[in-house]
């Protein structure tokens, strides 16, 4: 008990060191995959109109990068996608937090939760369209509808996890309703709800861009690709398609991975 | 001495399964009659299931009563509240919270003033030997550290009684050892009123000024032993032996498993 924590004598790998090598694990096979691609659009096995190769692509986003489209279609993108989580958040840990909280609340909502769950975002945007129109709000509020769902069910999940014990101990020291909400409940649940953010952000960006594929709105990396295929502009449909991923998986990769850092993973609620 | 605790005809019966047809009564604890003095360290020990966890429990009004009365320096005891100190056996501090946060908790829902919190933090935290630890998270300390981080915990905002069920359970036998004679220093010191659960003959003469036996379930006052012996007792003493076998036999003796 006489030597302080955090004093040991091992060799480390600096955080940088281990960052670079994890990065370089993950990144080597995405770069077979970019090689074998340039290799069959060069081979001409498929003709070059209809898959152009790798770094014909890479031209055709530099070109619209250079016009500034690029970056107006990805600020429209960005833009739905904030908003529409921002409110599906909003609402869904609400709700969860409520349905976690209360049995009564819970034995009515949690069908409720089941059957919207059931059925993909994607087939209510139809649905949304016919009430605002084929406008940003209709694919935002699709957006929030499907966050708010994904969110709520973890926030459920993570409320009803906190250990009664936990309660129990804030209760024996006279903790309010309020402060075991905000004490206990919250940062109890927390590991799960951040997974929900996660998750919420994951399945609204698959949804924002199949609805910018359907809907003639303008802007947006969905809507280009759409436009590609129209004018048989195969290099700008792939360049729309290597966005989406390279967007996809920088925000499930770093979005939300600093809050884990610093909460749940500090506690050691998870590793 | 003052009458600190007293407990009047406590029963509680837990109903299973209710709603269906095979719903039924468990009664756990049958009227129940305990006093406690100000400042005496009582033990409570009987076979495992014999609702001495309950009844604790029900004292610091984590788990509603059938029947009976509880008093607290003569007043009706009424939920949980800051008048009694819980250390639980699974330690149940909050992992988001370090060492000193999970001390100042309790002070804090007492309505001590910040600078004062951390003050009288740091004191407890010296009085449990975990100086250097108080920016720790739980998860990093052992099971015998998290639970001097419980009793400090609760001591912290000093309680009218101190109420532990069985705080050591979970510990190997050394560290168990060394927080037996943590909580006998300590209390000696503080000479706070304590009421213990534990299922060890041993633990319950060492601590005790006097040992409460429960019968098996549904539990029953079966005997008071007082332990007269200077403190800290002798584990090895001739007279530690007797009081052990004096338990045992109150407990049923070698018949039940006792020895």
């Amino acid at each position: 008990m006489a030597t302080k924590p955090g004093t040991h004598a091992l060799p480390v790998s600096s955080r940088g060191q281990v960052i670079g090598k994890e990065i370089w694990q993950s990144a080597r096979p995405i770069l077979v995959v970019f090689a074998v691609w340039e290799l069959v659009g060069r081979s001409g096995i498929v003709h070059q109109a209809l898959f152009p190769p790798f770094s014909a692509v890479v031209l055709r986003l530099y070109e619209l990068g250079a016009r500034g489209l690029l970056f107006v279609d990805l600020a429209w993108s960005l833009y739905r996608l904030a908003v529409g989580v921002a409110l599906g958040i909003l609402i869904g840990t609400a709700f969860g937090i409520l349905m976690g909280a209360s049995k009564k609340i819970e034995v009515w909502m949690l069908p409720v939760l089941d059957f919207f769950l059931s059925i993909p975002g994607v087939a209510i945007y139809p649905v949304v369209v016919l009430l605002f129109g084929l406008s940003n709000k209709a694919i935002i509020v699709t957006l929030a509808f499907e966050a708010a769902l994904t969110v709520m069910m973890n926030t459920w999940t993570g409320v009803r996890s906190v250990p009664r014990i936990l309660i129990d101990a804030a209760r024996s020291m006279g903790a309010s309703l309020r402060t075991l909400f905000y004490r206990v409940m919250l940062p109890g649940s927390l590991a799960f709800i951040v997974t929900g953010y996660r998750l919420a952000f994951t399945r609204a960006w698959r949804i924002l861009v199949a609805t910018e594929l359907m809907g003639g709105l303008g802007y947006g990396l969905g809507f280009r690709i759409q436009q590609g295929r129209q004018f048989f502009d195969a290099a700008l449909v792939l360049a729309g398609v290597l966005v989406i991923a390279v967007i996809g998986v920088v925000t499930e990769r770093t979005l939300l991975r600093w809050v884990e850092a610093r909460t749940v993973e500090r506690w050691g609620t998870v590793t | 001495m003052a009458e600190k605790l007293k407990v009047v005809g406590l029963s509680k019966t837990y109903i299973v399964d209710q709603g269906t047809p095979y719903a039924k009564e468990i009664p756990a604890l049958e009227d129940v009659t305990l006093t406690v003095s100000s400042g005496e360290f009582v033990t409570i020990i009987g076979p495992s299931g014999c609702g001495k966890s309950t009844f604790l429990m029900i004292v610091a009004g984590l788990v509603p009563k059938t029947s009976g009365e509880i008093f607290l320096d003569g007043k009706p005891v009424k939920g949980p509240g800051l008048d009694r100190g819980v250390v639980f056996q699974e330690f149940a501090l909050f992992p988001w919270m370090t060492v000193e946060e999970n001390i100042c908790f309790g002070l804090e829902m007492k309505g001590v003033p910040r600078r004062e919190r951390h003050e009288i933090a740091r004191r407890y935290i010296d009085l449990v030997g975990l100086r250097g630890f108080e920016h720790t998270y739980p998860f990093r300390l052992s099971g015998g550290m998290k639970q001097r981080v419980a009793v400090a915990r609760a001591l912290a905002y000093e309680p009218a009684v101190l109420l532990m069920d069985e705080p050591f359970g979970q510990l190997d036998a050394q560290t168990r050892g060394q927080l037996q004679k943590m909580l006998n220093d300590i209390w000696e010191r503080t000479r706070t009123t304590v009421l213990f659960v534990t299922h060890n003959i041993r633990e319950a003469i060492y601590l005790a000024d006097r040992v409460v036996v429960f019968s098996e379930r549904p539990g029953r006052v079966v005997e008071e032993i007082v332990v007269d012996l200077p403190r800290p007792r002798d584990p090895w003493s001739e007279k530690f032996f007797a009081y052990q076998r004096a338990v045992a036999e109150a407990l049923g003796g070698e018949r039940a498993g006792f020895f």
